[in-house]
């Protein structure tokens, strides 16, 4: 019983949080909750155990991060029995637009970016931190957020002149 | 950078408002239904249904069920504190630790500003840091090749445009299509080679290389490669006749697999290409090294492969991602994954290793007889020969490779440039405490780093 009210502390605190996470990864409210939903089911299933490491809740974003693959996503979809409540789901897919475009542009950009880019800027990671959670060399990462941050820069500008075909052309100075 | 954080941030706090869950008690309850089946003895296609998700998801479980790395700095002595003997601001924020730092080219170091506004790129007197001139693009700023009195400047997405090194004008520009993307480029002679890719989601353009006068900007050919691939990040190499370049899956399952391209440096053509054997995408930012006509590479498969450099064929592979050193007196020295290792030039056969502290990024540098790797707990001075330590020195994560400038090496941690007696590993000074990023960069009498708030620091030997 202990661990099951720790569990239920544990989820009230994190749930939130990392579906928050997870949306910037998705770029899909609905299927933010999914997998920070599922990933919370797998620690339950091994809660014991896992409290002991100390720190459930990287744990937890990982296997969400994982489960938010594109691929595991179109099997999950075909075997998943849960029962949601869906009578909003459209309504729900995002969230209202205070920062805008900025969603938009994370979905532009490939879902192995899209992690790099959040646990890096948003959970302020270093780099090699981020490549041990995605399991790909440092330089695998670093590219991946040059990247993600070339595109970005070019999806947020405020208007196609951003675009290095429209390169505002270049002045010497002397300093 | 701070301003994409914080609107990642917002957006994060945003969706964390709407998330809507069935609660901890409906999760339990899943947990406990899941545990039922796992103990077995149920209905067989309840087994099935497990053990196709157990398959399904064995790869995140597997690495999951560890505890998560979490990364204790070590403390080194910190030895007497010496100042920067110039310092410059290069940009508001310069380019972050993945991006290239500031690089030397005869008396200067030219700095970009990468993804940050206003887009700029500077170069300073080495000795002095005094700016002498700055070249405005936009919307970002990254210099993909220097040498012979030029620099080459690309903006994401092209194109790519050519300044003369002394002055900072403009002499030519090459456009590039819609989304083509330049990689770092090397410049050979009269020649500037250089890739460019689709990074775009979902693009399966293929790569194109060009060789380009560097007098003129004048095409002379260019080459297209595989579609489903980009280049590797690591600029092309230049040698033997040929340009090689690496190339990698642009996402997920773009492409059967990776190559390295041997092209004929004067028309082209490809003359072999060889098969990097991996499926996946992954980037390395050091290129192939040439040497005793074989070609070593890094796969993303974690493999080093020897290949001959005319035919290309696969003469061995160890298992292992390799970051090579340098080659040495039929020794090929790399750090591979937690080991500093040589391998027997002409079979690969390991000869010597030496174990690596710390996960993360490791900096083999071959320096003469010594192999000199900054990892991300200490630095280590190895006889290159007989794989003896010399020395040891704990110090902070390293952001580059280390640098040896008479007796003294230098190395950047994210927190200071430390300079060590080459010879013991002594340590005789160490910078304040600063975020670095890049460094170090040793050229005319100066030692530099780069910051993380868009400084240039230059120090005294």
């Amino acid at each position: 019983m202990r661990d099951e009210r720790e569990f239920e502390d544990f989820y009230a605190a994190v749930f939130d949080r990392l579906v928050g996470q997870l949306y910037l990864v998705t770029g899909n409210l609905q299927d933010a909750e999914d997998v920070v939903q599922e990933a919370l089911t797998r620690a339950a299933v091994q809660w014991s155990r896992l409290r002991r490491y100390g720190v459930p809740e990287a744990w937890v974003r990982r296997v969400a991060m994982n489960l938010a693959s594109d691929g595991f996503r179109r099997v999950r979809r075909r075997l998943v029995v849960a029962v949601r409540l869906r009578a909003d789901l459209e309504s729900r897919q995002t969230v209202p637009a205070e920062v805008p475009g900025l969603i938009e542009a994370l979905r532009a950009l490939p879902m192995a970016q899209r992690k790099a880019v959040v646990l890096h800027h948003l959970l302020d990671l270093p780099v090699d931190q981020v490549a041990v959670e995605l399991g790909v060399p440092v330089g695998t990462v670093k590219s991946r957020l040059a990247r993600a941050r070339g595109a970005l820069a070019t999806l947020l500008a405020p208007d196609a002149e951003a675009r290095g075909l429209q390169d505002q052309g270049g002045a010497g100075t002397h300093g | 950078m701070d301003d994409l954080r914080e609107r990642l941030a917002e957006l994060a706090e945003q969706a964390a408002r709407e998330a809507r869950g069935p609660g901890a008690t409906v999760t339990l309850r899943r947990a406990r239904t899941w545990r039922r089946w796992a103990a077995g003895g149920r209905v067989a296609l309840s087994l099935l249904l497990v053990l196709g998700l157990g398959l399904l998801t064995s790869r995140v479980l597997g690495d999951q069920e560890s505890p998560p790395q979490v990364t204790t700095p070590p403390t080194g002595a910190t030895p007497r504190q010496a100042p920067p003997r110039w310092t410059a601001a290069a940009a508001p924020r310069l380019v972050e630790p993945w991006e290239r730092g500031p690089q030397a080219a005869g008396d200067l170091v030219v700095a970009a500003s990468g993804h940050d506004e206003p887009a700029r790129v500077r170069a300073y007197d080495a000795r002095s840091g005094r700016p002498r001139w700055t070249y405005r693009t936009g919307p970002n700023a990254f210099v993909r090749a220097l040498g012979d009195g030029w620099v080459i400047v690309a903006p994401d997405y092209g194109p790519l445009i050519a300044l003369d090194l002394a002055t900072g004008k403009q002499r030519w520009r090459f456009g590039l299509s819609s989304l083509q993307a330049a990689e770092y480029g090397t410049i050979a002679g009269d020649t500037l080679f250089i890739g460019t890719s689709f990074t775009t989601e979902g693009a399966v353009d293929p790569p194109v290389v060009y060789a380009l006068d560097l007098a003129t900007g004048r095409q002379r050919w260019r080459t297209v490669l595989d579609r489903g691939t980009d280049l590797q990040w690591a600029a092309p190499v230049v040698d033997g006749g040929q340009v090689l370049v690496a190339d990698t899956l642009s996402h997920e399952g773009s492409a059967p697999t990776s190559h390295l391209h041997a092209l004929d440096a004067g028309t082209g053509r490809v003359r072999w290409k060889a098969d990097l054997h991996a499926s996946q995408q992954g980037f390395f930012a050091e290129p192939p090294v040439v040497a005793g006509g074989l070609v070593y590479a890094a796969t993303a498969s974690r493999r080093l492969l020897a290949l001959d450099a005319k035919s290309g064929r696969e003469l061995w592979r160890a298992r292992g991602f390799p970051v090579v050193a340098g080659v040495r007196d039929g020794l090929v020295i790399a750090a591979i994954e937690d080991r500093l290792a040589a391998l027997d030039a002409g079979s690969g056969v390991r000869r010597w290793e030496v174990p690596v502290s710390g996960r993360g990024e490791h900096w083999p540098v071959l320096d003469g007889d010594t192999v000199y790797m900054a990892s991300a707990r200490d630095v280590v001075a190895v006889d290159a020969a007989a794989g003896t330590t010399r020395w040891r020195v704990p110090v902070d994560p390293a952001v580059g490779p280390p640098v040896r400038v008479g007796g003294r090496l230098y190395v950047a941690t994210r927190s200071r440039l430390l300079a060590l007696d080459a010879s013991s590993g002594r340590p005789l000074w160490a910078s304040a405490r600063r975020r670095i990023v890049n460094g170090p960069l040793a050229t005319q009498g100066s030692v530099v780093v780069a910051t993380g708030d868009g400084t240039v620091l230059g120090f005294a030997p």
